[in-house]
């Protein structure tokens, strides 16, 4: 298991475009004005970021109240801090870091993850000593299988820690850079590549338990 | 050589981000012949497009207007 817990993120496979993998700064002038806390900047700010907040929220599983709630907390912790905002970060990373920390505190329910997890096993059992598919994943339907994908995921997201949760939804829902996550999350990139292995293996084994993964039938 | 363990571990800990040239041909060029490897990430991609598609949908333009009106009451008391 020391493998999978020493996991590295070797962020090789481009999922939807290559995005440069640093941390991104803010652009200086936005950065000066939102440090002096110009009213129609910040509030240009809240324009533009709530949506997209707001549906992080919701993909981490918070009801549509509880969702407005940490937004509205974020937002006015950002409008009142915003004296403090150095552009080292983008304002979306910075409003992401706000949010997940409003989000833990509101909730109170803070979850470990330990250095090894039941998941890793099954994942593991997956693969034969020479490091092949042994019970290999089986071929989905695509198109009958994208529409129940959506249907369940929620579900099977609420089953994952909340820190995976949190990772997950970041890294496919916004176009966060590693280094950006990583800071959103407070983990190192080798904590993140973990999170982000467990959350993925956990959510394909919940729908594949649920007989979404589809026909074992012909090839790709 | 890469195993399929090794190209699952990477494929499912992988971010959007820039990575190593390197292992990012061998991860392709074992992808390209292996079935299995395939299929597995193609499923973790459908995970990410259905988060994407909105399982969550979002919210109204009525409820963020009414949202942001309030954020703006709250944050700006003096001008509002």
């Amino acid at each position: 298991m020391t493998g999978v817990v020493e996991a590295r993120i070797v962020p090789s496979i481009n999922f939807h475009g290559v995005t440069p993998d640093r941390m991104m700064r803010e652009d200086p002038l936005l950065t000066a004005r939102i440090r002096a806390r110009d009213p129609l900047v910040l509030q240009q700010l809240v324009r533009e970021h709530i949506g997209m907040l707001l549906r992080v929220c919701r993909s981490w599983g918070m009801s549509a109240d509880f969702a407005e709630d940490v937004v509205q907390e974020t937002m006015l912790t950002f409008i009142a801090r915003a004296a403090d905002f150095d552009g080292r970060s983008r304002v979306r990373t910075w409003l992401y870091g706000i949010m997940r920390k409003k989000a833990a505190s509101l909730r109170r329910t803070a979850d470990r993850d330990d250095e090894t997890d039941a998941i890793d096993q099954v994942v593991e059992s997956r693969f034969t000593a020479i490091g092949r598919w042994g019970r290999g994943p089986r071929a989905p339907d695509a198109r009958a299988d994208a529409q129940r994908v959506r249907a369940w995921i929620g579900q099977c997201l609420a089953g994952l820690t909340e820190r995976r949760r949190h990772a997950f939804v970041l890294a496919e829902i916004d176009d966060l850079t590693t280094d950006e996550i990583c800071r959103v999350l407070d983990v190192t990139p080798g904590n993140l590549g973990v999170l982000l292995f467990r959350a993925r293996n956990g959510l394909r084994e919940c729908l594949e338990a649920r007989g979404i993964s589809g026909r074992h039938d012909a090839d790709v | 050589m890469l195993t399929c363990r090794d190209v699952a571990r990477r494929v499912a800990s992988a971010t959007q981000g820039g990575g190593e040239p390197m292992s990012g041909m061998m991860l392709r060029v074992h992808l390209l012949l292996c079935r299995d490897c395939r299929r597995y990430a193609r499923e973790l991609r459908a995970l990410g497009d259905a988060l994407r598609r909105g399982h969550a949908a979002d919210a109204d333009a009525e409820q963020l207007r009414i949202l942001e009106q309030r954020i703006i009451d709250l944050g700006f008391p003096h001008i509002s």
